[in-house]
Formats: structure tokens, sequence, C-alpha cells
């Protein structure tokens, strides 16, 4: 005989043709995200302002960034598990598993790989390093979702080979294992005026991105967790509808005629 | 123009309180009579693909790291089954069978991309004779760092070390709730220590997935 039971279980946010990834996978009631990174997720070059010279961000700030943005957009938990200077081939992946058993995380964002960029890492290892991130994640009941890294400038530009065959790893990694990616490194490149010395990134300095490029990255994200194409025409419409805000401050610009959609990601589409 | 529709979800969970009761142990079968299974535990591996010569051009399952898939369907008679990581960068590793009264293969796909590279090993698949009372447990080890485990389930212990990438003999264990207990032979390190339920004349492989000191998985499948 059966036994019925009832029970409100959650507010899904449904779209006509995509469904939110905020979801609670684990069942404790709560969606609550993890943000694991670098620097670049720590939040380092917050505060400062486009137009600010900045030849070296402090490192003396609290963890901001873009978790701490996502975290009001969405309203709710996000931690910020963003450590300055860490490679995700040498510590990173060891403690992205330490940071996943000590949080109840529903999700898992990765953007790691400005620091291998730095240190020229082979780009067969980061694969290896990347996937073994996405699996464990996985394997813990987690859903992975990877970012890719925003282009560097200014004084950084030479290591833009570097990021965008990682920004490449990433696409490749999101296709074959079927994961959704907010491609941050695209939001930059459709919105920066001058992608070699871009306003959203503190300049000269190059790597860091300032209050305006870490508003963009929350917002790329946001879109990615949420279902909306953000480059696409009604992207930007779309997100501000579901954040609640007017559709003026979101600053992605869309990607209307796909011509930054990674080469990549066009190829894999074939495979 | 799209619109924003929160929607209040109601679940309804049907519990049939009929049947034998107790859990399958994690174990997940496909309803295929004769079928293949892959048991991808390659910690640093993508998704692999299972294909045979049978169905040419279809890819029959894919299965992610660690995951607990049920078998998929294979026709019967002689083919060459064949796994491959789904960016293509691992095998193919083909092997030959012939698949008939309901034969049901797993492949244990084990290694690491980083060190010594993937390999696959197609593991023992007659049907078995399971006396009453009794289920029937083998070890499938592929946690990488762990050159041979060995232990027990319940009060059984495996008669041998298992090798990386190999399986043990069948254990008979008593039905119910039982321990797997693996530890790595050289040092005695524990890999795990874990709580399964077996039912009456059922066979199960318990597979090891991942990487000492990175992460480890069990997961209890019935074959």
């Amino acid at each position: 005989m059966g036994i019925l039971f009832i029970f409100l279980s959650s507010v899904n946010f449904v779209y006509a043709d995509q469904e939110s990834l905020l979801k609670d996978k684990n069942g404790d009631q709560t969606v609550s995200i993890l943000a694991f990174g670098d620097s670049l997720t720590y939040g380092i070059g917050d505060g400062l302002a486009p137009g600010a010279v900045v030849e070296e961000p402090s490192r003396e700030s609290s963890p901001g960034g873009y978790p701490k943005r996502l975290q009001t957009l969405l309203g709710v938990k996000v931690t910020n598990s963003g450590v300055p200077g860490e490679q995700l081939v040498a510590d990173g992946s060891d403690r992205f598993v330490r940071a996943l058993r000590s949080s109840s995380a529903d999700i898992a964002l990765i953007m790691a790989g400005s620091n291998d960029a730095n240190l020229q890492v082979s780009l067969s290892s980061y694969r290896n390093s990347l996937q073994r991130v996405i699996n464990a994640a996985s394997a813990l009941g987690r859903l992975p979702v990877l970012l890719t890294i925003p282009p560097p400038g200014g004084n950084k530009l030479p290591l833009r080979p570097f990021t965008d065959s990682f920004t490449r790893e990433q696409e490749r990694a999101a296709f074959f294992n079927q994961l959704p990616l907010a491609d941050i490194a695209r939001a930059f490149k459709t919105t920066c005026k001058n992608i070699n010395n871009c306003e959203l990134l503190n300049l000269p300095e190059g790597l860091h991105p300032n209050s305006l490029g870490y508003d963009v990255m929350a917002q790329t994200v946001s879109a990615t967790l949420y279902g909306i194409d953000i480059f696409s025409e009604n992207g930007a419409t779309d997100l501000a509808v579901a954040l609640g805000v007017s559709p003026s401050e979101i600053k992605v610009l869309p990607d209307l005629a796909g011509v930054t959609k990674s080469a990549a990601l066009s190829e894999l589409g074939n495979y | 123009m799209k619109f924003l529709i929160p929607l209040v979800s109601l679940s309804l969970v049907f519990i049939c309180g009929c049947g034998s009761g107790g859990g399958d142990g994690g174990g997940s079968r496909g309803s295929a009579r004769t079928g293949a299974r892959v048991l991808n535990t390659a910690i640093d591996l993508p998704p692999v693909s299972l294909s045979t010569s049978a169905k040419v051009g279809e890819t029959i399952s894919t299965v992610k790291f660690a995951e607990a898939t049920g078998f998929a369907e294979l026709p019967e008679g002689e083919q060459t089954i064949s796994v491959q990581s789904v960016d293509g960068a691992s095998g193919p590793f083909k092997f030959s069978v012939s698949i008939q009264n309901q034969d049901r293969p797993q492949i244990l796909v084990y290694g690491l991309r980083e060190t010594n590279g993937i390999n696959a090993t197609l593991l023992e698949f007659k049907k078995l004779e399971i006396p009453d009372g009794f289920a029937a447990v083998r070890i499938a080890h592929g946690a990488a760092g762990a050159a041979t485990i060995q232990g027990s389930v319940g009060v059984s212990e495996l008669p041998a070390v298992v090798s990386f990438g190999s399986a043990s003999k069948y254990l008979f264990v008593a039905t119910g709730t039982t321990l797997v207990k693996l530890t790595r032979s050289a040092d005695s390190k524990v890999i795990t220590n874990q709580q399964v339920q077996v039912d009456n004349r059922k066979a199960y492989t318990f597979v090891v997935s991942g990487e000492l000191d990175y992460l480890v998985i069990g997961s209890l499948l019935e074959d």
C-alpha cells in the first residue's frame, strides 16, 4: 500500500525555454554556491574605478569581487573560496576537494588558470587538473560551473596567448562534460571598448578587474545560472527581469554578430 | 520576450510499502538482459563512451567518473566492444566478446592521464550460481596511488591482494548489511570502510574510483 507524501520542495524559476540552475541539490532546503579560484575570485583590484592608474592593486583588501556581487544579485549564499596566487595544477585542485568537503554548496563555480598562465604550465597539465576538479565536484554531488578567464591587457598583455589557451580548455571541458559555462572572456570582449587596454581592468596592471569588471563578471555568472544567453539580443533584458533591476543596469553588451564566440566552440559543435 | 515565471512546485512522492524491502545497496541495474557497463574510475578523465561493432556508428552509453550506471543493451553474438574518452584522447580500448545467455560484461577504465596514462580491463562476466542466503561481491580496484589493495567483505577476507586495474574473485557473503573494508597493501592506509546492503542471490561489483590522498569513491553496483 502506498503512502502519499506531499511537500513543498522548492521554488523553481523557469523561463520560456531555459531553466535556472539554482537548485537545491543536496536537499538542505537552501541553495548555496562555492566560488573557487584565485585572486580574480578573491576580488583583488575591487573598489577601484575605471580610469584610476593602478600599477599593482593592493592585496590587503577583504574578499569581494564577483562572489559578493553574486550573493547580492541572486539572494543566495555565495562563499568566496579564492586564494590569491594559487595555481590550479599545484595546490588548487587539492584545496578544491577540501573546500567542497567543508561546504554544503550545491554549485561549485570554478575559475582558475591566471597563475597557471603566468607560470606557463603545460596545457595538458592544466587540462588534467581541470578535469580532476570537475570530476571531484560531480562525484561529491555538486554542479560544477566553469568560468573563463578575463583576457589580460595593459602590462599583462603578453599573457594573453596563455589565458586564451586555457579559456579554450575550459570551453572544451564544458562541452565534453556537458556543463554550463559562464564565458567571462567573451563578456569582456563584447563589452570592452579596447580589449588590449580594457577599461574593465585595473590599468596599466592589466590582470585584475576593477569594480566595473567585477560587475560584468557577476552579471555574466548570474545569467548563466538563470539559463539566460547574456550575449543574445534580449539577454540584457531577460537578465534585468530575472534580477529585478533596470535593463540600464546590465553592463554586459550582446554579441549580435557572434564574432567573439570562440573558434574552439564552433569546432567542437561539429564534434 | 521571455518572462520569468516563479513556479512553486509541489512534489508528490509515493513510497511503496510492498516488495522485498531494503535497498539495492547503491547498485543500479539496467533493464537489458544482455548488456555492458563501463566503470570509469579515472579521476582526470572526461566521460567515456561505449560502442559495439554490432551497432556501428552508435554510442550505446556515456559514463562519467565514478558514475553508477545500469547496463546498456547489447545484442547477442560475437562483437567487439570499444571504450573511448569523449574527447577522443584516451582509447579506443577494444574487447572481443561473445554475448549470450544474459552475459553482461563490465569494462574497468582506470589510470591517470597526468602520469601513467589510461587503460582498460574487461572484467570476468559469466553468470554465477549463488547459494540461498548469500550474495556475491567482488572488488574492482581503480583507485590510483595503490598498486595493490586488500581487505574484507563482511567476515570474508579477500583471498589475495587486488592489483590496480583488476577485480577480485567473487566472495559469497551473508545477505543484509555488510561492511566493505579495503586498505592499501603497502602501508595499510584505509581506502574505504563502507557499509553496504546486499540482497539474496544477487551479484555485485564494489568499485573503488579516484586517487588516494585526493578523492576515493566506493560504489556497490549490482551485476
